[in-house]
């Protein structure tokens, strides 16, 4: 299905950038990290309502006493997906993603909570 | 090519050799023409030699030309790469076998690449294996024709997701497993509406987060079609005999990501491929014999993303992604030209196909206007390049089959009086008249999910369709207005996206975007050939024919940017001398 192409100042600037920026964008807009965006957490995660998964400031939420220790098992559930603690369907596998950056993401979510 | 088991080995390679004389010769002379590059064979580990497999040398270093070469072993399972080849590293893919060790370093020694018989096709096999068992044809159509637009099913990411569904143990039931695909089904929905809206920087929000359909008639197919881990698939055939020969070459050329080579065209003989860029604002110049790229960006602020490609006598022609003008490139000069479609107050039109003849090249009507199919409006169009002017013809209604009905393929016919259209949502197919202005013929398939994509016409104004969601081709007499057949492709669940009238052989070319192949269908015999890719996600949409030197052009079209498959534009060498027979 194509939608009508509308000119914005946003279509304008983002003439000539390649797909991985444009599709990071979308993330971005929903105030996710640009780590987070540019692996496409959005497209099952929102900060505050949930979507396939849970809004990351639950996540968080969940973790406010554990912040340290659950680094690791965030980022691991990022990269190996699975169910367990928000309902039966279980995460996507995401082994793409580094272990740095999914630390790194994983840092990001847990300090939502601080705010 | 597999052994029966009832013949001594040994024997059994006498006897296949002394039946297959001609061609074991015409293997030595390409063995001897190509000295120097590199060779050898390849042999199962009783030291049978094993015909038809893909060698795939990928270079290992920086050096001209394509980024892999791929050829096929003879009946005694020797191969030669062409003269000039740089060193790298060689892989076989053959169905039923395994390569002992995986990818290895070759240089211009002759090299022996061993392999073991494996009946589990898992990594050799295509996506489409994984459907053939599906026992409802609506079942299997109606999966191609939702998850194969944008990817190939199941591809290596959904068959990981089935085998942590298989491992997980809230996820035992039918019940768990279908709100599980449920989830998936809402991701794919969620992507097409950020790769759909991004020229409009249309950012996904609120309830509409998932729109694009409701996605439990989908999550309740995968549930049923993709049971198990799925890290086994048995039994896959071809279903047509393989058409390669000892000169069979596939080169790749790729173009790392995040370019997307969304079709491949060659342009009136030079050494030159044009590949449009649909996540960008350019087509990308491929030199084949250096590999060397240069980009052509379309001037301007508007976000096109260049799609369908037509070349014509003055450059190519080429159909925007995102709806408004038509646009041609002129490779001599490298200037773009830009035609707006939009009226004021109008609708966007969104082209798909622009009119070509039998030779595949732009063609006009006999008023100078080229027509094209606007498949955001459902109508057939038209533009005078010379005036600017530019008009539209909504097409009929069809009883019994609304919601959409989107046009897409188009072709013109040989005397240049009608245009004719398919109906890619509701399995249709029809005709206008260019002179008279009005609708004409209409035809319907039984399916309303067989899914006619890319058309093309032959000389003589046979129309040749490919059936995507039914996995079939169908051939209409436009002259006579008669179907001549519908034929089952070798896989029905291979997707054929489009046909290509091949004017030099006469016959008539089918890429898959599901099964790694182009078939090729030979309307003289009512028969099909296979001729196979080397590699896995070889997601093909459009297939071009260099009429001066023979040879195919196409593209691995994984334009989604998530999807992980190959990024590469193919010049394909069928190996049938098709330009010295057509002399």
């Amino acid at each position: 299905m194509k939608i009508p192409r509308c000119a914005s100042v946003a279509t304008i600037l983002l003439l000539g950038a390649p797909a991985a920026t444009l599709a990071a964008d979308a993330g971005l807009a929903q105030g996710l990290s640009p780590l987070a965006a540019h692996q496409h957490c959005d497209e099952c995660h929102a900060l505050k309502e949930a979507r396939i998964g849970p809004p990351f400031l639950a996540v968080a939420a969940r973790y406010a006493n554990d912040r340290d220790a659950a680094v690791n098992r965030l980022a691991l559930k990022i990269i190996n997906g699975g169910a367990g603690n928000w309902g039966t369907v279980p995460m996507v596998p995401n082994e793409r993603v580094s272990m740095a950056d999914a630390r790194a993401i994983a840092r990001w979510i847990l300090a939502l909570g601080r705010g | 090519m597999h052994d029966t088991g009832l013949v001594p080995s040994r024997d059994r390679n006498r006897l296949r050799a002394l039946r297959q004389l001609p061609a074991l010769l015409s293997g030595l002379a390409v063995a001897v023409g190509a000295a120097g590059a590199p060779h050898g064979q390849v042999t199962d580990l009783n030291g049978a030699p094993l015909s038809q497999a893909m060698v795939t040398l990928t270079k290992s270093a920086p050096a001209p030309g394509a980024s892999a070469t791929t050829v096929f072993t003879d009946s005694t399972g020797k191969f030669s790469f062409p003269v000039n080849t740089p060193p790298g590293t060689v892989q076989v893919r053959l169905l039923d076998y395994r390569q002992i060790g995986g990818a290895v370093p070759v240089g211009p020694a002759a090299i022996t690449l061993l392999m073991r018989p494996e009946a589990n096709q898992a990594g050799t096999a295509p996506a489409s294996a994984y459907l053939k068992d599906l026992k409802d044809p609506a079942h299997r159509e109606a999966l191609v024709m939702t998850c194969v637009a944008c990817h190939q099913l199941p591809a290596p990411e959904v068959r990981a997701y089935a085998k942590l569904l298989d491992d997980t143990p809230s996820t035992q039931s039918a019940e768990a497993r279908e709100l599980a695909w449920t989830g998936i089904v809402k991701q794919m929905n969620y992507i097409s509406n950020v790769e759909f809206g991004r020229a409009g920087n249309l950012v996904p929000s609120g309830e509409n987060v998932y729109s694009g359909g409701a996605p439990g008639p989908t999550a309740r197919l995968l549930t049923e079609a993709l049971r198990g881990p799925l890290l086994e698939v048995r039994g896959y055939r071809y279903g047509a005999p393989l058409i390669v020969t000892p000169r069979t070459s596939i080169r790749e050329f790729e173009v790392a990501p995040p370019n997307a080579i969304r079709e491949a065209v060659p342009f009136k003989g030079t050494d030159y491929l044009y590949a449009a860029d649909v996540s960008a604002n350019r087509l990308i110049r491929i030199d084949t014999r250096t590999g060397a790229l240069k980009d052509y960006p379309i001037p301007g602020k508007d976000l096109w993303g260049p799609h369908t490609l037509v070349p014509g006598a003055d450059g190519i022609w080429v159909s925007p992604f995102f709806p408004g003008a038509l646009l041609r490139f002129d490779p001599g000069a490298e200037q773009w030209k830009v035609w707006p479609l939009n009226q004021p107050a109008g609708p966007p039109v969104g082209l798909h196909d622009i009119s070509f003849d039998p030779n595949h090249e732009l063609a006009t009507d006999h008023h100078g206007r080229i027509w094209f199919s606007d498949i955001v409006n459902n109508a057939v169009g038209w533009l005078d390049p010379g005036t600017g002017k530019t008009g539209e013809f909504k097409i009929p209604p069809v009883s019994g089959r609304t919601g959409g009905e989107q046009v897409y393929g188009l072709a013109m016919s040989p005397d240049r009086t009608h245009v004719w259209y398919c109906q890619l949502g509701i399995g249709s197919f029809g005709s206008f008249n260019t002179e008279t202005l009005k609708f004409e013929t209409h035809v319907e398939f039984a399916s309303p999910t067989a899914g006619p994509r890319r058309m093309s016409m032959s000389e003589d104004g046979v129309l040749y369709l490919a059936l995507y969601g039914a996995g079939q081709l169908a051939a209409y007499d436009t002259k006579a207005g008669r179907m001549q057949g519908i034929y089952d492709l070798p896989d029905r669940a291979s997707a054929p996206y489009a046909t290509f009238w091949d004017p030099l052989r006469k016959v008539v070319w089918i890429p898959t975007s599901n099964a790694d192949v182009i078939y090729r269908f030979d309307p003289r015999t009512r028969s099909f050939g296979v001729l196979p890719l080397p590699r896995e996600r070889g997601f093909l949409r459009m297939v071009h024919v260099d009429r001066s030197t023979g040879d195919l052009v196409t593209s691995y079209a994984n334009i989604v940017e998530h999807v992980r498959g190959p990024r590469m534009a193919l010049l394909i060498d069928p190996g049938d001398n098709a330009v010295k027979a057509a002399r």
